[in-house]
């Protein structure tokens, strides 16, 4: 199989703690990726929120204008 | 970008569902071989959107396209993110592999982060030229020699003579199981999906900004 990577000091390890080990490496693997998009999301919506802000700067500024 | 958005929700769900469910755990990595449906395709949609980004670069270079530079902009943006979550899931791979968060010793793992430290670098150099045409074409150029190490990336692997990071596919095809293979078909699917989705979505926020900053500039 392509994906075998050589094992480093790890053989010796009880068969039950590797597999503890295992999952919590793998869920700290997809938590990052998780991690990165909710972040990524989350300076989106706050950009959203400062061009929402400035819009409605510019209608008010806009608005008095045509009023004189 | 609500279909975007929509799909690469469905398919990342379901290459979740793939990988816990559907893709048997692997005889000799075990449990820990489940992050690799999720770090190849990370870096291959990283390596697409630094390929994304030189296109876009050579349309600013050649047909002069408007919009095309903001275009690559923020198709090298999404690639250095997408490069960074491969760097970290592909050393939490490491650590429960081979023993270590990182080694020097590995030409693939080196030569990306090489691929990614260019692109970070890419950020400094664009902003500290004045927007403009000078600024479209310095950032042109430099994405498109940083496309010139993406393939030396992906086949350094190939070309390494001894080494430990696995090779999947080879000249002989995807090295896994058809059930794997279907499941690491959907999580690149997904990821190249999401890449897409994140991509409209920055690209659309960009677009609003300058033209709300033009907008500002008429009403003063």
């Amino acid at each position: 199989v392509g994906c075998r990577a050589r094992h480093v000091g790890r053989g010796a390890e009880v068969e039950g703690t590797a597999v503890s080990a295992s999952e919590k490496y793998v869920a700290a693997a997809y938590l990052v990726v998780f991690a990165f998009v909710v972040l990524y999301l989350a300076i989106m919506a706050l950009k959203l929120t400062r061009l929402e802000r400035e819009i409605g700067e510019l209608t008010e500024l806009a608005r008095k204008r045509t009023n004189g | 970008v609500p279909v975007l958005a929509g799909l690469s929700g469905l398919l990342l769900s379901a290459a979740i569902a793939l990988i816990f469910f559907y893709a048997p755990v692997d005889a000799d990595q075990g449990l820990s071989q489940k992050i690799f449906y999720f770090h190849v395709p990370i870096a291959l949609t990283a390596y697409a959107c630094f390929g994304w980004g030189a296109w876009k670069a050579l349309l600013v270079l050649w047909k002069r396209k408007p919009g095309a530079d903001m275009e690559s902009y923020v198709a090298i943006h999404q690639g250095v993110i997408f490069g960074a979550l491969t760097l970290l899931t592909g050393s939490i791979w490491a650590k429960i592999s081979w023993g270590v968060w990182w080694t020097w010793s590995e030409r693939q793992l080196v030569l990306f982060l090489v691929l990614f430290l260019f692109y970070s670098a890419y950020f400094m150099l664009r902003f500290s030229v004045e927007a403009g045409p000078q600024r479209e074409n310095l950032s042109a150029v430099y994405a498109l020699f940083g496309v010139v190490l993406i393939p030396v990336s992906f086949l350094a692997i190939r070309l390494a003579e001894n080494f430990i990071h696995p090779t999947i596919f080879t000249s002989r095809g995807p090295q896994m199981a058809t059930s794997q293979f279907a499941t690491f078909c959907v999580a690149l699917a997904a990821m190249i999906l999401l890449a897409g989705a994140l991509y409209r979505v920055e690209l659309l926020g960009k677009r609003l900004d300058a033209q709300l900053r033009e907008l500002r500039e008429l009403l003063a």
